[in-house]
């Protein structure tokens, strides 16, 4: 086995301040023997392991998601937004019902007992649980914060903030525009949607997949006013993704577009060759709002409730308790 | 010229990149660039800005963690439970003022935060992790049938996959609302509707070791040794302690 290496040049500083050449020289380079780079001894753990993996994919996973209930669920499952925080309730429900029903059933404890502790139980978990949607729904607006400056700092993009703010404030101004009311005076299901990261992440992935520049040009003459009715149409003219053919898409689409400076070939060239922009980054922050979630319930139901919110259930379960016996007394 | 950091040159290198008039001749040379956000491999000196250590070590935290938690969401779950239920909590529960029986139940209120991160993580990692392969193995699956591969899933059901989730395209699945919902569901119902009880009885069996670990163990008579009878009613026997029930309530 041959080694060169050049101690002269390990100076990070004489590296930096060296040409390319100097810097390939202060690299070891290992010639002749092939090192191995995985190791063969955990080899038959692995294949029992992948083959257990295979058969639970193939008899368990993939039945599942096609089974005739995943299938009825799939059109509902379209809408649903707090899927992770409805598990959690229900994983809290069920423990918490369990302890309450074994707390009922038990011989040892006494009648009165056994109803202010199982009332502890439930008000515990119904305090908790409503601390902790509204904890989650309260810091929405600081996490997407907080989503936007990490995006920012992978993707080297200082301005993703901004772009991002300016796109929603655009619908905003849209909608305000087409209700003829403030933003303020707007319902609910009148507001628009704001755009998050992650969406706006996805849609920088779609535009990645855009295939020709005369795309780009037709998603420009678009005349905005009518574009509802002629989205349709552009969708079949142009080779666009599929994810993105619905009207609400190529609506963001140009904006992100806009906001990216993607006004020619060279500069869709330019943006394709950013190397940030990978799937997994995209996977990166649908954890961040798993994360969140996760975070807020988890710390609401194994330390606020257990630390904070029993003393204050012990004590309303206690005063019910003392109410009730005070009124059977004077009876 | 803007200069945006000083660094201690060596004395050859000063020598070698001064020009005739003694001054630094253009930012390439230098080694000072336009963007600041670059690490020229030396440390900038700040901790909590946008390029300090603290920010590279959270982004290097969050790049670990984010993945988990999209995949695996399970084991992310119980792995926060578990710095919360093992840490934080007890050592909040035994921060609490109190006397000294209410000592005893703090100790044992603490034992019981502990056994339950310690099952929570240890047994979702053992079970749900498979079961997050067996997800992960069918993404591949579908990934793999774009290409005409049906080695581990067949065409027929492939094809399903397309019409249950309304896709054109099976590049298009892992976009699908409907198919990331029912991912989730799929990842955290198990824990959820099947092993939680399991874990609730498990955790309740592994307080007494704990306590015996910590040493909060009161010394005992002998007739403890009857110790298979004690671990099938061992829901029964912790369960009436009223002043013990007090100190843990929401997710055990």
């Amino acid at each position: 086995m041959n080694i060169t290496f050049n101690p002269n040049n390990l100076s990070s500083q004489y590296k930096y301040n060296n040409t390319k050449q100097n810097t390939k020289y202060s690299q070891p380079t290992f010639t002749s023997v092939n090192v191995p780079t995985d190791s063969r001894l955990l080899n038959p753990v692995k294949n029992v392991l992948g083959g257990l993996t295979d058969g639970i994919a193939k008899f368990y996973t993939a039945k599942i998601y096609t089974s005739p209930i995943a299938r009825k669920m799939a059109k509902k499952a379209e809408n649903w937004d707090g899927v992770v925080n409805g598990m959690q309730i229900a994983g809290s429900a069920i423990i918490s019902g369990m302890y309450m029903t074994k707390t009922l059933t038990n011989d040892k404890l006494d009648e009165k007992r056994k109803k202010t502790l199982s009332i502890n139980q439930g008000l515990t978990f119904g305090l908790s649980t409503g601390c902790g949607m509204w904890l989650d729904s309260k810091l929405d607006n600081q996490w997407e914060k907080f989503t936007q400056n990490y995006a920012s700092r992978q993707l080297n993009d200082e301005n993703l903030k901004n772009k991002i703010n300016i796109i929603n404030a655009e619908y905003i101004e849209e909608a305000e525009q087409e209700y003829g009311k403030k933003f303020k005076d707007l319902t609910k299901k009148e507001r628009p949607k704001n755009i998050t990261t992650e969406k706006y992440f996805s849609t920088l992935l779609d535009i990645k997949q855009i295939k020709k520049f005369e795309d780009l040009e037709t998603l420009k003459t678009i005349d905005l006013n009518n574009f509802d009715n002629n989205a349709k149409q552009i969708v079949e003219d142009m080779k666009i993704p599929e994810g993105i053919q619905e009207a609400n898409g190529i609506k963001l689409l140009r904006k992100v577009l806009k906001q990216e400076n993607i006004n020619n070939l060279e500069d869709l060239v330019k943006f394709k060759s950013r190397q940030e922009l990978s799937s997994s980054f995209g996977t990166n922050l649908r954890g961040m709002n798993v994360l969140k979630k996760i975070m807020v319930f988890g710390t609401v139901y194994r330390f606020l409730g257990p630390v904070a919110v029993t003393p204050i259930a012990n004590w309303i379960g206690n005063n019910l308790l003392h109410r009730n016996n005070e009124t059977k007394k004077s009876a | 010229m803007k200069i945006d950091s000083i660094r201690n040159y060596p004395i050859y290198s000063l020598e070698k990149h001064r020009s005739k008039s003694g001054m630094l001749e253009n930012r390439e040379n230098t080694g000072l660039c336009e963007n600041k956000k670059l690490n020229r491999g030396y440390y900038s000196g700040s901790f909590t800005g946008n390029n300090g250590a603290a920010v590279k070590l959270l982004d290097k935290v969050l790049n670990k963690v984010n993945p988990l938690c999209d995949g695996d969401t399970v084991i992310a779950q119980n792995l926060v439970a578990l710095v919360l239920a093992s840490c934080f909590r007890p050592v909040a529960i035994m921060a609490l003022p109190g006397d000294k029986k209410d000592k005893k139940d703090k100790q044992y209120a603490s034992a019981h935060s502990i056994a339950s991160g310690l099952i929570g993580f240890g047994f979702s990692s053992i079970i749900m992790y498979p079961l997050g392969q067996g997800v992960r193995k069918v993404k591949k699956a579908v990934k793999a049938a774009r290409k005409g591969n049906f080695d581990l899933l067949s065409e027929k059901t492939i094809n399903k996959f397309k019409e249950i989730y309304n896709i054109k395209n099976l590049k298009d699945l892992e976009k699908s609302k409907a198919f990331q919902n029912t991912t989730k569901l799929l990842d955290m119902a198990p824990d959820v509707f099947v092993f939680g009880i399991l874990k609730a009885c498990l955790t309740i069996a592994l307080i007494p070791p704990i306590l015996k670990y910590f040493g909060w163990e009161k010394s005992k008579p002998k007739q403890q040794d009857n110790t298979q009878q004690n671990s099938t009613n061992i829901m029964s026997t912790s369960l009436p302690k009223p002043d013990i029930t007090k100190f843990v309530g929401g997710q055990k």
